[in-house]
C-alpha cells in the first residue's frame, strides 16, 4: 500500500491520522532523503497524539520528548542523522524504558533502531522531481495487522 | 564572612566544576574554574553524541573537582553550598551532574541547589563586571540554546521574550561549518574564515523578520538551507566555493538579526542593560555589531570573556550563589535533573 | 569496619551499610580458616529503574540514620559497576566516587553479577536483564570464582546451569560487600570506578563508502 501527498499540509493530515493510532510501544521509523519531510510529518504526528511542545528536528540534542497532558502516551522524537550507525550510540537516551509509556518516532533510525521494538513502522517516503511525495509501508509485529486501518 | 559555593555543570559536553565566594556586600568572586571537555570525541559525528558525553561525564567528574580545589588552595570542608545544573539539557549528562552533587551535599552536610543552566548563563557575568543593574535583558547564544530574556532577578524571576522557532545559532554554525568542509564545532572556524570574506557578498535571508513574524522569535534553519542551495549551487556550476565570502555573510545574517532583535527589545521595554552569553558570544562579528548597536541605542553591554561565556562550573556556582543569598529554599536531596527545565524555573 | 554498599545497574535501587570483619590478608596464613563475616546493618532498596538518579542518596541518609551512625563513621565505599542497561548505573558510581572522595575514603569497585553470586554457598549462574531481548550472564564454581562472563547476548546463548541460578536476581548490600572483602580488609588500592558497559558504541564515524581497489 502507499499514498501519494502533494503538499505539506498533506503530510501533516497524513502524520495527524497516523499519531492518533499510535500507542506506548510503537516504533515508528520515518525514512527518506534530506528535505523528504519527516519532521514535517512528525509535527502532524504529534498534532495526533496531542503531545505538548514545539516539533523541530532535534538534532543538537538528538531526541526530545514531548508529553501528554494527563499522563497519556508521550512522543519521543529522534534524529539518528548525524549517528554512526551503531544502537549503542543511542543508550544514553534510554529508549528502551521510554517505550514502556512512549511511543518513539526516530528520524534516519533505518538499520540502528530497529532492536528496540518488533511493534514497528518503517515509513519510506520518496519525493519526486514535482515535490510530491509518495509514502509507503513496511509493517513489523502488530503493526502488520494495524496498518490497513491507515488512511 | 563570604562563603564558598561550589558548582557542578554537566548539560552537555563540558564537565564543569567551579568554586567562587560570595561576599556579605552582594559581590561574587571567582576562586576556581575547571573544565574537561569531551568536545573532541563528539568532532566525528558533527554534533554532541549524548552517550559519549555522559560517559565522558562520569570519568571526568571526580578528577575535575580535586583540580578546583587544588587550584583554589581551598579544601572540601571549606564549602558552605553545593550547586548543580538540574537542566535543560542532556538527560544522562545532567544525571551524572545531579548525582555527584548530592553526594557531595550529603557528604559534606551543606545544602544542595539545583538551578537552572541557562541562568547560569546570565549569572556568570557578575563574576566579572559586579552585580547585575536589573532589570536587564540577556541575549543567550550557544550551540543547544539562542534565547532573549528579561531578568528582574537572578536568583528568581527571569522571563522568555523570545527563542529560535527551529534551530539554535550554534547548531547552524556547525551545519555551515559542514557544507563548508570546516571542522566541528563550527563557530570559531567560521569566524576565523569570515575574516577574509566580504559580509555583503551574498544576502542570505533574515529569519523571522516578516512584518508578520513573531517580533522577538528567532529561526536559523531557512537560512542554514539557503546556504546549503547556494552552496550547491556553485558546485553545480563547476565553480570553487569563495569560502570566505560563504562564511562571512552567514555570519553576518545570524549576528545582524541577534542583535538587531536585543537592541529592539531592549529599546521597546525601556531597558538600560544587555548580556550577551553563551558559547556563541565569543563570536567576533556578534560581538562588534552588539557593541555598535549597543552604543547607538545608549544600552550598556555586558559580554563576560569567553572563557566564562561557554559552559563551565563558575556561572553555576555564581547562580548558587545569588540564590543563597536570595535566601531561597534548598533543593531536596530527591532533586531529579529535568532536560525541559523552563527558563523561569531558576531553582528547582 | 562499617562498610557503604551501593548498586544500581538493575532495576533496583540498593543502598546499605554492613559489617565487615576478617582479618587483613597479610594476617592470614595457610592454617588460618578464618573468612571475612559480613552483616548486614542497614539496607534501603527501591525496585523502579527510573529513579536511581533521585533515590540513591536519599537511600544512602536514610541506610546511614538507620544503622544508627553518620557517613563519617563508613570506613569504605563498595559500588557495583554493572553490567546494566540503565543509565541509572552512571548515578550508582558517580555518586559512590564523589562519596568516598568527600569522605576521604577508598571506593571499590565490583561486578555486580559477582555480587548477586556471592550469596549462598556453591556454583551459581548469574542471569540479569540486559533489555532488547538480551541477558548479561556469567558463571561461577563452587568456591565462588567467576568461571567465565560477564556476556551479553540471546537468552539462548546462556549455558545450562551447574548449581544455583540467580534468575533476574539484585545484589544485597551483603553480596555487594562480599564481592569486594578482601581488598577491602588487605586495605588494597582500589581499581577504578568504570562501568561494564559490554555494549560499546563504534569508532566508526558516518564513513562514505570506499572503494578498496582503484
Amino acid at each position: 500500500m502507499t499514498i501519494e501527498l502533494t503538499t505539506a499540509d498533506d503530510a501533516i493530515r497524513f502524520g495527524r491520522s497516523l499519531g492518533m493510532s499510535l500507542r506506548a510501544g510503537d516504533l515508528v521509523l520515518l525514512a527518506g532523503p534530506l528535505g523528504a519531510g519527516k519532521t514535517t510529518m512528525t509535527r502532524g504526528i504529534a498534532d495526533g497524539m496531542g503531545v505538548s511542545g514545539r516539533v523541530s528536528s532535534p538534532t543538537f540534542v538528538l531526541a526530545r520528548v514531548h508529553s501528554a497532558p494527563d499522563g497519556g502516551v508521550a512522543l519521543v522524537h529522534v534524529d539518528a542523522y548525524r549517528l554512526g550507525g551503531d544502537l549503542s550510540e543511542l543508550d544514553d537516551l534510554d529508549l528502551d524504558a521510554e517505550l514502556e509509556q512512549s511511543a518513539v518516532v526516530v528520524e534516519w533510525g533505518e538499520g540502528l533502531a530497529e532492536p528496540l521494538s518488533e511493534d514497528r513502522l518503517v515509513v519510506r517516503i520518496e519525493r519526486h522531481a514535482d515535490d510530491t511525495r509518495t509514502v509507503s509501508f513496511e509493517p513489523h509485529g502488530t503493526w502488520k495487522a494495524r496498518v490497513d486501518t491507515l488512511p | 564572612m563570604a562563603k564558598i559555593i561550589m558548582g557542578i555543570e554537566s548539560s552537555c559536553d563540558e564537565t564543569g566544576v567551579g568554586l567562587v565566594a560570595a561576599h556579605d556586600d552582594g559581590t561574587v568572586e571567582l576562586l576556581a574554574d575547571e573544565v574537561a571537555s569531551s568536545v573532541e570525541q563528539h568532532a566525528r559525528f558533527g554534533g554532541v553524541v549524548p552517550e559519549i558525553a555522559s560517559r565522558a561525564h562520569l570519568e571526568a567528574m571526580v578528577p575535575t573537582t580535586h583540580r578546583a580545589f587544588d587550584a583554589a588552595g581551598l579544601s572540601m570542608s571549606d564549602v558552605d553550598a553545593v550547586a548543580v545544573t538540574a537542566g535543560p539539557g542532556l538527560a544522562g549528562a545532567l544525571l551524572v551532574g545531579v548525582s555527584a552533587a548530592k553526594a557531595y551535599a550529603a557528604a559534606l552536610d551543606v545544602p544542595l541547589y539545583g538551578v537552572n543552566h541557562l541562568a547560569g548563563h546570565i549569572a556568570v557575568d557578575t563574576l566579572q563586571h559586579g552585580p547585575l543593574p536589573t532589570p536587564c535583558l540577556a541575549l543567550l547564544v550557544s550551540g543547544g540554546h539562542t534565547q532573549l530574556l528579561r531578568v528582574d532577578d537572578i536568583a528568581g524571576a527571569i522571563t522568555e521574550i523570545g527563542s529560535t522557532v527551529d534551530d539554535a545559532a550554534g547548531e547552524a554554525y556547525d551545519k555551515v561549518a559542514r557544507l563548508l568542509d570546516l571542522p566541528y564545532p563550527g563557530g570559531p572556524p567560521i569566524d576565523k574564515a569570515a575574516r577574509d570574506g566580504d559580509p555583503q557578498a551574498i544576502a542570505f535571508p533574515r529569519g523571522m523578520t516578516g512584518p508578520r513574524d513573531a517580533k522577538f522569535d528567532f529561526s536559523f534553519s531557512g537560512l542554514k538551507t539557503a546556504v546549503a542551495r547556494w552552496v550547491e549551487g556553485a558546485q553545480g556550476r563547476g565553480e570553487e566555493v569563495p569560502v570566505a565570502d560563504v562564511a562571512a555573510s552567514f555570519q553576518e545574517a545570524v549576528a545582524d538579526v541577534l542583535t538587531a532583535k536585543a537592541v529592539r527589545a531592549a529599546t521597546e521595554a525601556g531597558v538600560g542593560t544587555l548580556v550577551v552569553s553563551g558559547g556563541v558570544a565569543a563570536n567576533s562579528r556578534l560581538s562588534t555589531l552588539a557593541r555598535e548597536r549597543c552604543a547607538e541605542a545608549g544600552i550598556e553591554l555586558r559580554i563576560p570573556r569567553p572563557r566564562l561565556c561557554t559552559d563551565n562550573g563558575a556561572m553555576i556556582a555564581a547562580l548558587g550563589a545569588h540564590v543563597a543569598a536570595a535566601g531561597h529554599k534548598p533543593s531536596s536531596l530527591d532533586l531529579s535533573a529535568n532536560p525541559g527545565l523552563p527558563v523561569d524555573t531558576v531553582l528547582v | 569496619m562499617l562498610i557503604l554498599a551501593l548498586d544500581t545497574a538493575t532495576p533496583a535501587v540498593t543502598a546499605g551499610i554492613v559489617r565487615l570483619s576478617g582479618p587483613a590478608a597479610a594476617d592470614v596464613t595457610a592454617s588460618d580458616v578464618t573468612e571475612p563475616v559480613a552483616e548486614q546493618v542497614a539496607a534501603r532498596v527501591t525496585v523502579d529503574p527510573r529513579a536511581h538518579g533521585e533515590l540513591l542518596t536519599p537511600h544512602v541518609l536514610d541506610a546511614v540514620a538507620d544503622a544508627g551512625i553518620t557517613l563519617a563513621d563508613v570506613g569504605a565505599v563498595v559500588v557495583g559497576t554493572g553490567p546494566g542497561p540503565y543509565t541509572g548505573l552512571r548515578a550508582g558510581l558517580v555518586t559512590g566516587a564523589a562519596l568516598a572522595h568527600s569522605l576521604g575514603v577508598p571506593a571499590y569497585p565490583v561486578c555486580t553479577l559477582d555480587a548477586i553470586a556471592a550469596g549462598p554457598e556453591g556454583a551459581a549462574l548469574v542471569v540479569t536483564d540486559a533489555r532488547r531481548r538480551e541477558v548479561y550472564w556469567a558463571t561461577y564454581d563452587a568456591a565462588g570464582a567467576r568461571t567465565g562472563g560477564p556476556h551479553v547476548g540471546p537468552r539462548d546463548e546462556v549455558p545450562e546451569p551447574v548449581g544455583r541460578l540467580a534468575d533476574h536476581e539484585q545484589p544485597t548490600p551483603v553480596g555487594i560487600v562480599r564481592a569486594a572483602a578482601l581488598d577491602v580488609l588487605a586495605g588494597r588500592e582500589p581499581g577504578p570506578l568504570t562501568p561494564l558497559y559490554l555494549r560499546r558504541p563504534h569508532a566508526a564515524e558516518p564513513a562514505t563508502r570506499k572503494r578498496v581497489t582503484a
